[in-house]
């Protein structure tokens, strides 16, 4: 039984709200004002969306900020759901698009093992036999029983990514996690990776990195205002990219070096709110593309 | 692209049905039953971190609440310490397990709005980590409640054999109010503040710091009309009364904790979907 990933026809709508959940007393005085509250913007960030992905198929997605490519993977992982149309995934799905979510400051390297562990849903036993390897992997040593609060954040990273690659995927989503820690760490993260992309049937990888696309993947699809555009073979569809949609508008030569995709890796509570606005910028600036 | 328009409808799709629905968030929370265990373990020792006694602050902190204010009241109103330490607590017990989990409840999914986000988590996790929370925090209290009425010299009764079944018709109640609260405040912020500044008041609409039988014959029939009226009279049969609460006490319990659970999950069902775009 191979792993599949079928999506119909499916749109992810987002509503902003020019005030999320309006008070009392906004509420009172718009019956008074006869305005209505509930006025919104809409803003379709996948738009009838179709995409057959079969096992043994490893998928890289390009496109520009804000075209969807995020999104697209929430979407599959169920934190998103279709306001339209179908999302069916056969198969276990691991996603790694944003580690270390849900690390509490206050603990220890190895409390927090458990704590993401376990929310990932891993029992406690698994991650028993597994806490060894993990701390092994993350180079941590005696740092470990450190409430992570002193780490920084190359440690915190390298705890982040240690505990999300130690897993047996069916289906792996990544969204741009390979820049965490030194070069020693990145070059014993890559190895991991692609271990890891060995080992899964089904691999979606979202990367502005065109060389770890070219790489990695048997397939590229290239998304661009929440639509597929072009849908190959990896170096056509980078060569697509480039000349028809990162080399058209003047926002391509800023594209690598906006913050929004390459401060992913590591998302402890205390940056929650930092990436919230990260995300609304994106969304913002893809409002006015 | 962009399309302006004022209140939108909501559309349905793919609509399982309730009970496929409520099998599997119980299915899907149930994977995640490790979880729910380290976030309560962790919520329980938050309070007591770096402090020398640790957790043992749990058992310590509500055993000398009591002590004091059974002490400061006995000596004001001169009434017999001992059953009036186990009447009054009895029922704030449990009343403070229902507030205390409501007003933390109904931000259950607000609160967690950078998890519900990043991971995917089935949604009935945060409720039971309020109500696990909770719960093991007033299984201290209890505890020491019973110590203290030991101390005391009060009479244990054989009845106090079916709190386990009352705590578990208690607990199916805050489960069920969470949802409900955890849902409407992701719609209506002002909700848990409501709640914080309505439920002192509320407070003093059920019999906890005054008898039943203190209210005049004519008004009596409207307080029986509270819904938390009958769980805590559960705890005051078997605790304090010493007997096997009769069996319409029973039904009307266990028949409001499961209205307000299936309510929770109704209305849980119907917004699930939709509750990520409105955070």
């Amino acid at each position: 039984m191979s792993a599949e990933i079928q999506i119909d026809d499916a749109t992810v709508r987002f509503r902003i709200y020019r005030n999320p959940s309006p008070a009392l007393k906004e509420m009172a005085i718009n019956l008074f004002t006869r305005r209505s509250s509930g006025e919104v913007l809409e803003y379709y960030a996948l738009k009838n969306l179709s995409l057959t992905i079969h096992g043994g198929e490893r998928v890289g997605i390009i496109g520009l900020n804000g075209a969807g490519k995020t999104t697209l993977l929430k979407m599959i992982v169920g934190i998103y759901p279709a306001f339209r149309g179908h999302v069916h995934v056969g198969g276990r799905v691991t996603p790694l698009i944003e580690v270390g979510t849900g690390f509490d400051l206050e603990m220890s390297g190895r409390q927090n093992i458990y704590l993401n562990g376990t929310l990932l849903a891993h029992s406690r036993q698994e991650m028993m036999e597994r806490e060894k390897q993990i701390i092994e992997f993350s180079g941590l040593g005696e740092h470990i029983d450190t409430p992570i609060k002193y780490y920084s954040s190359g440690m915190l990273g390298r705890l982040a990514f240690s505990i999300a690659t130690m897993i047996e995927p069916e289906i792996l989503l990544v969204d741009e996690i390979f820049s965490t820690g030194d070069a020693l760490f990145v070059d014993k993260a890559a190895e991991r990776m692609l271990s890891l992309f060995d080992r899964s049937q089904i691999v979606v990888l979202v990367s502005h990195n065109m060389n770890h696309i070219e790489e990695f993947c048997n397939r590229v699809i290239v998304l661009h205002h929440g639509e597929i555009v072009n849908d190959g073979p990896p170096a056509e569809m980078i060569d697509f990219y480039h000349t028809h949609i990162a080399g058209r508008g003047s926002n391509a030569s800023t594209e690598d070096r906006s913050p929004m995709n390459t401060d992913f890796s590591v998302a402890s509570p205390s940056t929650a709110v930092s990436v919230q606005e990260q995300s609304r910028f994106s969304m913002t600036s893809s409002l006015s593309e | 692209m962009i399309t302006s328009i004022s209140l939108p409808k909501v559309e349905k799709k793919n609509d399982p049905s309730l009970a496929k629905f409520i099998f599997r968030s119980i299915r899907d929370a149930w994977d995640y039953r490790w979880a729910i265990e380290t976030f309560v373990t962790n919520n329980l020792c938050r309070r007591y971190r770096r402090s020398a006694l640790g957790f043992y602050w749990g058992l310590l902190g509500p055993l000398m609440t009591m002590i004091t204010l059974s002490v400061v009241f006995s000596m004001i109103f001169h009434i017999d310490i001992k059953s009036f330490t186990v009447y009054i607590f009895t029922g704030l017990l449990p009343w403070s397990l229902i507030s205390d989990s409501a007003i933390e409840g109904s931000q259950c999914f607000v609160s967690a709005e950078s998890y519900l986000k990043k991971l995917f988590i089935p949604k009935l996790f945060f409720p039971f980590v309020i109500v696990g929370t909770y719960t093991v925090n007033f299984l201290f209290s209890l505890t020491s409640l019973l110590l203290i009425g030991m101390v005391l010299g009060f009479q244990w009764k054989l009845s106090l054999l079916l709190l386990p079944a009352v705590i578990a018709v208690t607990a199916t109640l805050i489960l069920g109010m969470t949802i409900l609260l955890g849902v409407a405040t992701v719609y209506f912020r002002d909700l848990s503040h409501i709640l914080g500044v309505t439920l002192p008041g509320f407070f003093y609409t059920i019999p906890i710091i005054y008898p039943a039988e203190s209210i005049p014959e004519q008004f009596r029939q409207w307080f029986l009309l509270n819904p938390f009226y009958y769980v805590i009279d559960l705890y005051r049969q078997v605790i304090f009364k010493g007997q096997s609460p009769p069996i319409q006490d029973w039904a009307v319990s266990i028949a409001l904790a499961c209205c307000l659970l299936l309510a929770g999950l109704v209305v849980l069902k119907r917004n699930e979907q939709d509750m990520i775009y409105r955070m």
